[in-house]
């Protein structure tokens, strides 16, 4: 049997998404914000791209990265200069003149969108201490799309892994002796109360495991010599009992208590947050999808042949349970970015100094008559989840053709 | 049928007993020192300030209240030199103080015994000790230096009695050899915090809200009354407009109008809810037709405890059900126009129609009863994301919720009424759930022999 690869099986279908108009607007779309996200520091920045400055060539915002790299230190040219106040030969601007985090504190209130400011205009208006919305618009893109990337990546690591488990070992194919049950399960209270205890002492920790697994190892098949009995694990049921608990604690609630309690909250923990509470959802198709191939008849041949449980699993089961699972990975990033702008609009997560598109809205709160500030950031949640939604639509589309179409892959 | 729901039923109990596990091992993660804040006061250094043992006696009686003077868990596995009451004890330092004086001596009965003395001993002594006889007294606690120990019992011992006792138990103790790497078992029985926390759960009480000190339930009552009551109002707005939407989107097949439809719902779908709150709010608000026409729909921040008739908090929930429903929509009309199609194709709608029942008639009367089925109890699963989405919603339009009150006790560090709504939206939605399965048990008698094949596609 050849080796499937995994990765001409996702551009198939991307291309076949391709086809549908939606498909083709849903992936200009998508790839539209995530170019505003990746390259958010040369849309919106208060210094210009590049700049002829007293006859020498700078390139001000590639210096921000340099500099953040350690590879070259600040220029002593420009050092406590606004760059906008001065006289250039030639000068690239990005094409939004403002910082998201630059306040003007002489401001009394909030400036509409179309205001003139002495430094440019701010297009779609700013908040009442002077950050613009524009700006923070185009650098919370950069974090909206990293949180969902990232929860939905770790979502669709825990998903497929324990969803083809789930679906294909069931409840009663993966059989283990009693005694590597028992076994593994003392290591695994060891292992916990060793780290928790014994956390100066690495040595002990060693040395117990060896004195438990040691002797134990050498006489083990010794004594079993005979012994048949297995005990099987019940990997669908355990499955199916943590998927139903994680689906009846309101989301929102178990994410409130956990970033409560946790002392840094940066990008990556609220995306390790969300991952946790999303993979069921993941899981769920996938095993659907695992539960429909089971029973095919290559399957049968290869588990006649006498392959391993993982083997199959891996060359076989994997390569068509991403489809679903690719669809519920868009699907689910659409749902992240919801998750994260409540969150944010709530302030909670992330600092309050970071400007996302949720933080600019609950501004909107207290100052009820800057529309503006409630209106853009929504409509730029509004139209990535719409993007999303389309995408995982014209996904959805493209696999039921192509199911209709194929027998699944071998 | 009846096995089916007897088993449905029991599978209910594992699960709400994880919810329990997460949410109390969730509280006892919590930053800060519970006792000191219902307390109302920290002090950093007790034996700087008066009698250090009035503060430690009140400390214990504050502890006591909130059930942290016992064990945590039915048992604990913990290092076997550890002194029994190194579990019960809620001061931090104190059981730093068990666990360095269980590294270093032996037998661990006479620890006990000797911590406890020193609290006893310290109050009788107080007040009929001196200034240098008080600070020899209270340089005794925290240290583990035997020698130490002892000469100052004996300078103490010389004016109080009492004293002796505790050179006793200290002249009994000899050092450790080593200390014993393997785990010890320790087995608690019925007293402890989990214990008495589900038991109180389970007769509705909800414990002393660490903020006004009153009992949680008042609170969580009213949050209630107002959760279910726009949840409600929600539920009736999507079913009313949603189930009519998704029927004709069915029966109209694919024509230039539902594709206009369909592409607006599903462009309503991605509109965030609170995003809809929030212009809806600036609309009502600021703007002046918006003001005249739907003021009254807003609720004020000063009539806080004005709303107790009925219409009073619907008309206030009206715009808060309203950003509820259009989101989710789509969603509803989409499951119901699937659900109608699927009927549709099948073998007694053309019976029906050979029959010569009119087009109404059979819409009505057999396509729709049997397409609202699967939909209902999907629905069912919707109640969590309701409730867990509900919440932004009563922040932005200032409806004491549960899910605002939720809010308000994790800034608050109310803990106790943050995992006691944790458990109850849970248990709601398990609730729920298992309502939504025995209907549809009841409805389709395929049910009970498919629950083996891995279910009906709901989990």
């Amino acid at each position: 049997m050849e080796r499937i690869e995994g990765r001409s099986y996702i551009v198939r279908l991307i291309r076949g998404m391709y086809r549908q108009m939606i498909g083709r607007i849903a992936i200009y779309g998508i790839a539209l914000f995530v170019f505003v996200a990746l390259a958010a520091d040369f849309l919106a920045n208060d210094r210009p791209l590049m700049c002829s400055y007293q006859e020498r060539i700078y390139s001000p915002v590639l210096h921000t990265y340099t500099s953040a790299l350690g590879w070259s230190s600040a220029s002593e040219v420009f050092r406590d200069q606004d760059y906008r106040d001065l006289t250039y030969d030639w000068a690239v601007w990005p094409p939004v003149r403002f910082r998201p985090d630059e306040l003007n504190l002489d401001q009394s209130r909030a400036l509409p969108p179309m205001s003139r400011f002495e430094r440019g205009a701010h297009w779609l208006g700013t908040d009442d201490i002077g950050r613009d919305v524009l700006s923070g618009l185009i650098h919370g893109t950069r974090t909206t799309m990293a949180i969902a990337v990232l929860s939905m990546g770790i979502a669709f690591l825990i998903g497929v892994l324990f969803g083809i488990g789930a679906g294909y070992l069931g409840d009663r194919r993966w059989k283990v002796r009693p005694d590597v049950l028992v076994c593994s399960f003392l290591g695994l209270v060891v292992l916990i109360y060793s780290s928790i205890w014994l956390s100066n002492s690495t040595l002990w920790m060693f040395l117990i495991i060896l004195l438990i697994v040691g002797p134990y190892a050498l006489v083990r098949d010794r004594w079993l010599r005979g012994q048949n009995r297995y005990w099987s694990v019940p990997v669908d049921g355990t499955v199916l009992r943590i998927m139903e608990i994680l689906r009846a604690i309101p989301d929102l609630f178990l994410l409130l208590a956990a970033l409560a309690i946790m002392r840094n909250t940066g990008i990556f923990q609220i995306a390790l947050l969300i991952g946790l509470l999303r993979w069921p959802s993941i899981a769920r198709y996938v095993r659907a999808e695992v539960l429909r191939i089971r029973n095919a008849p290559f399957i049968e041949v290869a588990q006649m042949q006498g392959k391993r449980s993982w083997r199959i699993m891996w060359t076989y089961l994997l390569p068509n349970a991403i489809g679903p699972a690719l669809i519920a990975v868009v699907f689910g990033m659409s749902s992240a970015v919801l998750i994260e702008a409540a969150l944010s609009f709530l302030g909670i997560g992330l600092p309050a100094s970071e400007v996302t598109w949720g933080s600019m809205m609950s501004e909107a709160r207290t100052n009820l008559e800057a529309w503006w500030l409630a209106l853009f950031p929504g409509l730029g949640i509004f139209l990535l989840i719409w993007t999303l939604n389309q995408a995982a639509d014209a996904l959805l589309n493209e696999l039921q053709t192509e199911r209709r179409h194929q027998t699944p892959y071998f | 049928m009846s096995g089916y729901l007897v088993v449905r039923i029991l599978m209910f109990i594992p699960t709400m007993l994880g919810i329990l596990l997460i949410s109390f091992f969730l509280s006892r993660q919590v930053p800060g020192d519970p006792v000191t804040q219902i307390m109302g006061e920290s002090i950093e250094n007790p034996q700087a300030s008066g009698n250090p043992f009035n503060y430690y006696r009140e400390y214990d009686r504050a502890a006591r209240s909130i059930d942290r003077d016992i064990p945590s868990f039915y048992f604990s596995i913990a290092p076997s030199y550890l002194p029994r009451s190194y579990f019960s004890e809620p001061h931090p330092r104190f059981r730093e103080w068990y666990l360095e004086l269980g590294k270093k001596w032996k037998p661990r009965r006479m620890i006990d015994s000797f911590v406890s003395d020193y609290f006893k001993t310290g109050e009788t002594i107080w007040r009929k000790s001196d200034e240098e006889e008080r600070e020899l007294y209270l340089s005794l606690e925290g240290s583990v230096d035997r020698n130490q120990m002892i000469k100052s019992l004996q300078i103490l011992t010389d004016s109080f009695a009492e004293c002796s006792i505790m050179l006793h138990s200290l002249r009994q103790m000899e050092a450790r050899a080593t200390r014993s790497v393997f785990p010890g078992w320790y087995w608690w029985g019925g007293e402890n915090a989990f214990h008495r926390w589900i038991s109180d759960l389970a007769v509705l009480d909800f414990g002393i809200s660490l903020r006004d000190g009153r009992p949680a339930t008042a609170r969580v009552k009213e949050a209630l009354i107002w959760t279910l009551l726009m949840n409600g109002l929600a539920l009736l707005g999507l079913l009313g407009l949603g189930l009519p939407i998704g029927i004709w989107l069915a029966i109209s097949g694919k024509s230039n109008r539902t594709a206009v439809v369909s592409s607006v719902l599903y462009a309503g779908y991605a509109v965030p809810s609170f995003w809809l709150a929030t212009l809806l709010l600036i609309f009502f608000s600021t703007t002046d037709w918006g003001r005249s026409v739907g003021g009254w729909m807003l609720r004020s921040p000063l009539l806080m405890a004005g709303e107790t008739t009925l219409v009073d908090r619907l008309r206030v929930l009206i715009l808060p059900a309203a950003s509820i429903v259009l989101p989710s929509l789509a969603f509803v009309a989409r499951q119901m126009e699937q659900s109608v199609s699927r009927e549709l194709g099948k073998l007694y709608v053309t019976t029906a129609r050979a029959k010569g029942l009119s087009r109404g008639r059979i819409i009505w009367r057999h396509i729709v009863p049997n397409a609202l089925f699967p939909v209902i109890t999907w629905l069912a699963t919707l109640i969590p994301a309701l409730l867990a989405g509900s919440l932004v919603i009563e922040v932005i339009f200032n409806i004491p919720g549960m899910g605002r009150l939720m809010w308000e006790s994790i800034f608050g560090r109310d803990w106790p009424v943050v995992f006691t709504v944790l458990v109850l939206t849970s248990f709601l939605a398990l609730v729920g759930q298992l309502s939504a399965d025995v209907i549809y048990a009841f409805i389709d008698p395929r049910v009970q022999f498919g629950s083996q094949n891995g279910g009906h596609g709901k989990n």
